[in-house]
Order: C-alpha cells, then structure tokens, then sequence
C-alpha cells in the first residue's frame, strides 16, 4: 500500500497535528520535501496497524532533533526499552513526544524480566508478575503517557519464558488496562522456538525478532516468521543491518541500505527498527520506504559481506557431533576467533585449555569429516591455532 | 615452518604483554564465592549478552566486558567491568546511562547506586554491580562490593579533563556527557563534551577538543553541509541556520571547537563561549 504522512494525519483524525508541532522541525525542508512522496506500508498481522515498512530504532539516539526530523518525515513507529540507556532513551522520547497529539505516531518500549538465569533461562525466584509490571510502570512514566502502542516481553530466552503464567498475566493485564494497545515479544535467540510459543500462547499480538541476511538461522527464523504471519501476528525485523560491519575489527562496513532492502524482501516482515543516529541514516533509510528493489551492485555486496562473514564461526555448534574424536570444534573456532580475530591470545589459549586439548588434536585423522554449514575449513583451523599449546601460557599474559 | 611458529609466538608476544591477566581482574571478598560463571565477552560476542545495546559500548571504545558472579548463601552479586580504552570513553558509556534522578555516590571519579544497582567509573573501566533481579541482597552489601572492586582495579579517580571547561554558572545537574560519534546526528561530529544550560532560557553547551586539522575539518565539513546563506560569520563567530537543530552558534579556537545550540539568545552564547574560551589552557 503506498501511503503518506499527510494521509496517515488525516486517516487518523490527526489533521490539527500540525498546530503544536515545534517549530524547528517545521523548518526542516527536508519534511516539506517528503510529506507527499508516497511511501511503502505493510499492515501489522491482526493488529490492523498500517505502518511504514521502515520505522525508527530509538536505542542509541539521544538527538531530540533526530525524532523531531523523523516525525517530520514520514517515520510513524518508533522504538525503545525500559534499558537503552539506562532509561535516558525513554525520557528523551517522552521529552519529545508531549509535543505531539499522541496518536500521531507509534511508540513500542520493552520489559525484560527479573530472575531468569542467564545460563539456562530457568526461571528464579525474582521472576514475577508484580516486578515486571513495576518496571512497566516505570517505562510509561519515562516516556510520559497514559499507554503505548506496543509493549513486548523482553527477550524471554525460551518455550518456558515465554509461557509463563505470571508474565501472560502481566500482559493480559496491561492490555486490558489499557496501558498497551499490543502486546508482544522480542527474541534475540532461540528464536524458532520462542517465535513458536508466541504463537501457541493466543496472548502476543506481535514478535519482534532479529533477522538479517548474515543470520545463521536465517532460513528456520523465514519458516517461522511465514507461520506466525499466517496466524494473524504482526512480525517485526530488528538487527537487520547485520551489525553494520562485515568484519569483526569493524574495518569494512555493509552498505545497510542493501541490508535493509534484504530483510523487508520477505512480505511477512511488515516493518523494520533499524537504529538511527544520524541525520544521513534517516534520509537513506527512508528511501527504501520509497523504492525496495535491490540493485545488482547492492545485491553483490549482499553476497561479497556474506562471504567475509563466513570468516568466523556462527556457534551453531552442529560441527561437534559430527567430529569422530568428539572435539569441542565450535570452542575451538572460538579459540581461533580469538587468537586471529581478535590477537587475544590469552583468551585463545584459555579456551583450548579449558578443554585440556593439546597442540595437534586431529594427528591421528587421516580425514576430517566435520561439514561446516559456513564452509569454515576447520580441520585447517583446529591446526592452526592448537600450536598455541606448545607455548607456556605465561608467555601470552 | 618452525621459522613460521616463531614469528607468530613474538607476534603473540608482544601483542599481550600490557594485558591485564585473567584472574586480576575481580577481587577476592571474604565470605563470598567467586562463581565459575567468569565470562569475557569482546566485541563479536557482547551482543550475545545484552543484545542491541552492545552497539552503544561498541561507540565507546569498548575492548572486553569481564563479568563474574559473587555468590553467599543464598545471595548473588553479579559485577560487569567493561574496558573502554580510555578515561574519556568509561566516561561516556556511563554517563549515557546515568539518570540525574539516581542517588551519586562516592566510588571510581563518579557513581551512583539505584535499587539494587551500583555503576561508577574509574580510569578506562565503566563498571556495573547489580543484584537486582538475582536475589535479595541489603544495599550496603552491594556498595561494599563496589568499593572492593573500585579498590581492585586502583586507577586515577579523575573525571576526563575537558569537563572542567564546563562553565557552572546555570549547569543543569548531572546533565554532562560526552559523545563519542555523531554528535548533533552528523557523523563528521565527534567526541564532544556537552551539557545543558539554563539561562534566559535553556540551551546546550558542547566541546569538541582534537587536532587543529581535525577540528578545521570538522568545521569546514559543516559549512560546506550547509548552503552559504545559513552560514553567517561575525569576528571569531559563526552563526549557523541548521536544517536540522536550529540556530548553532560556533567558534574555533586551535584545538577546541565550542558550540552553543537550543537558543537563539546571541548575547547568552558569546557569554558561555568567552567563558569557556577564558578556560582553555
């Protein structure tokens, strides 16, 4: 659907909106430019919102200006947490905001949980209803409003999580009060399974997921996606610049304009939260609410970034079952990391002697059968950095 | 090949010397047990602790985040050191993430305790020491964690220098912070020194320090950002009718670049530039 702020104004009874806008954003010919160039918009699942396919990751924008301009723009749904910034995100936005008709434009914010065990995701004793509400609570009086549009469960890690009671309460009870017009879920792993609950639990309206062209489980999070669309929930992209460098020195950046237009290729996403800082990334990823075809220069990039990511191991640890001595391969690929990616060589040796390995622990392999889903040659790497056990450690502090 | 192994063991060498080892970077505190969960995390992989707000330490420099858990009875205290590279970014990451409603106390060159959490700074290092959500644990106890490990890691309790530029005259509190890129929402603006400001109303102060190329550059990038008629100049000053932020009052002086911006009030932005400028060294 091509839509424009203007109209998204006035379809929403906001034609007066206007009036009380501030008057340095008035300003900004930019906004006079845009507000009657028709932009992609895709509906959020069941929840019937119309939003543009590109909105606005507040979480590292502490530019009053930056949201003033966005607005101006055309940007509608604009996105924080409880923890960006230790709050300061969600009272910079509230700062903002009062200065607009609250329904002229789209705020989510998130909770994450108390008491869940980093290492397993058990719940612990702190897990409870009354904590997250109070940290809720807490968010709205940040950002200054009576409700927001959206309000996700931070990160709950599994099935387990994102199942329990307290928190289905919690956010039953939130939307009943009015407080959320929606409710829903963000992953940032495990995210088949947790895409999965959200979809059983008939609680979350929306799942918000991190999901790029670099991801390794691209292809099961697409699957997952497509089915939970299908069931009416809203699906939102986050983290679809991929980090916003090839590499891990952060020497070789992704055109993220091509990143973008990757991710919003697939019609179940419906919109996307890339984080926005500047003014430049503003107009640039505004485009692609106007045009998402990928270029074959950009579509060469896309191939050329995924071949220098295929550098270092993803951690999807399916290589150590395949290995006949039973090596801890994707621990080792780590040790690499470290010692190549990073020139951490005390990390790396600690990492190999943590599993008391020695300097060549695939001598007596004539083959190695591990098939690498990346195509990391790991028999050639375990050699590689194994040499660092004939050191004695306190040569590498 | 053994010529090979050897360059490659210098090389590992000399690039780990100045690292701090493993096991000085926690304390050891009578009565608690240091948990086996001792994590470091760099840059490929802080993300998989706290997701997308790794980029935002990212920006700061960030080196390595080494987190332990302290564990006594039933209590757990958990203590978050990040790496930074410098006072100056520590700096920046924490007061991104201070409240000025938060509690300051005295620990590191700043910090401030809130339920269950204490954060400071001291030298390179943006430390976090949290039992929030782990279990219940008195605050007096999280404190004393916080200046065993402030203790520990024995740096220059010193706030970044720059600051003291800061004119205080007006100075809103705990309103300082230093932003490490794209200041103003440009990426060719960085590491400024800001705060806000109120008199006659209420306006933003910022300092960017660097090189005199780097700043002469900085400035010259913006000018030319604009189109000429937005970019006034009177004596050492320069008024700029920002597309995006408005009226921006500027002037450079060698290695600082000073800026006054949320104000269209001349006579109050050549008063806190003077000041500022009277400061230098």
């Amino acid at each position: 659907m091509n839509f424009n702020r203007r109209g998204f104004l006035k379809s929403s009874a906001l034609g007066a909106a206007g009036a009380i806008i501030s008057s340095s954003a008035l300003g900004n010919p930019l906004a006079k430019q845009r507000q009657n160039l028709p932009v992609i918009t895709r509906k959020l699942g069941k929840t019937g919102l119309e939003l543009p396919i590109v909105s606005f990751g507040v979480m590292r924008s502490d530019n009053a200006n930056l949201i003033r301009s966005a607005l101006e723009m055309g940007y509608v749904h604009f996105d924080s947490a409880y923890s960006y910034m230790g709050g300061r995100n969600e009272q910079m936005l509230g700062e903002v905001f009062k200065e607009y008709p609250r329904d002229s434009f789209v705020i989510s914010t998130k909770v994450q949980a108390d008491g869940i065990d980093r290492r397993t995701g058990a719940l612990g004793p702190g897990s409870t209803k009354e904590a997250f509400l109070a940290k809720f609570e807490e968010s709205l009086g940040r950002l200054q409003m009576d409700y927001v549009d959206i309000f996700y469960f931070h990160q709950p890690p599994n099935r387990e999580v994102v199942l329990a009671p307290q928190y289905l309460e919690a956010l039953n009870e939130i939307k009943k009060q009015g407080k959320a017009r929606f409710v829903g879920l963000s992953t940032h792993s495990n995210e088949p399974e947790v895409i999965q609950a959200a979809i059983d639990s008939n609680v979350y309206d929306i799942v918000l997921v991190g999901y790029n062209f670099k991801h390794q489980r691209a292809g099961e999070i697409k699957e997952k996606i497509a089915l939970a669309a299908q069931k009416g929930l809203g699906i939102i992209g986050m983290k679809p610049m991929a980090g916003a460098f090839m590499d891990q020195e952060r020497q070789h950046p992704i055109n993220c304009k091509a990143a973008l237009k990757w991710v919003l290729q697939d019609p179940n996403v419906h919109t996307t939260i890339p984080g926005i800082t500047t003014f430049e990334m503003l107009t640039e990823n505004f485009s692609v609410m106007e045009n998402l075809e990928l270029t074959e220069e950009e579509k060469n990039h896309l191939e050329e970034a995924k071949l220098v990511a295929g550098l270092y191991c993803g951690g999807c640890d399916d290589c150590t079952h395949q290995c006949k001595k039973h090596l801890p391969v994707h621990e080792i690929m780590r040790a690499f990391m470290y010692a190549y990616g990073y020139r951490d060589y005390d990390h790396a040796y600690a990492v190999l002697e943590e599993y008391n390995l020695s300097s060549s622990p695939c001598a007596d392999c004539n083959e190695c059968v591990v098939k690498c889903p990346k195509g990391i040659l790991v028999a050639d790497r375990i050699a590689s950095v194994s040499k660092l056990r004939e050191l004695p450690r306190n040569m590498l502090v | 090949m053994f010529r090979k192994l050897y360059i490659f063991m210098l090389c590992c060498c000399m690039t780990v010397s100045s690292a701090v080892a493993e096991s000085t970077w926690f304390p050891e505190v009578d009565g608690w047990t240091m948990d086996e969960y001792e994590r470091i995390y760099h840059s490929g992989d802080l993300w998989e602790l706290i997701n997308g707000a790794a980029e935002g330490f990212l920006n700061y420099g960030f080196e390595s985040l080494h987190l332990a858990e302290y564990t006594r009875n039933d209590e757990i205290i958990r203590v978050e050191i990040y790496s930074q590279g410098s006072t100056e970014n520590a700096y920046g990451m924490y007061s991104a993430e201070r409240m000025p409603d938060y509690r300051q106390v005295k620990i590191g060159a700043q910090g401030y305790s809130s339920e269950g959490i204490v954060n400071f700074f001291t030298g390179p290092y943006y430390v976090k020491i949290m039992a929030v959500g782990l279990a219940n644990v008195e605050e007096s106890k999280i404190f004393e964690m916080a200046v065993l490990v402030d203790k520990h890691l024995d740096q220059p309790s010193r706030m970044p220098a720059v600051l003291s530029l800061l004119p205080e005259e007006g100075r809103e509190y705990l309103s300082d912070q230093y932003i490490a890129t794209n200041f103003m929402g440009y990426g060719f603006l960085h590491s400024a020194f800001t705060a806000r400001y109120n008199k006659n109303g209420s306006f933003q102060l910022f300092i960017i320090r660097s090189s005199t190329e780097e700043i002469r550059k900085m400035l010259d990038l913006y000018k030319e950002m604009l189109t000429e008629e937005r970019v006034h100049q009177k004596d050492d000053l320069y008024i700029l009718n920002d597309t995006y932020n408005g009226t921006v009052f500027l002037a450079e002086k060698d290695e600082y670049l000073i800026g006054i911006l949320d104000t269209e009030e001349e006579h109050t932005a050549v008063e806190y530039i003077n000041a500022v400028i009277a400061r230098l060294p």
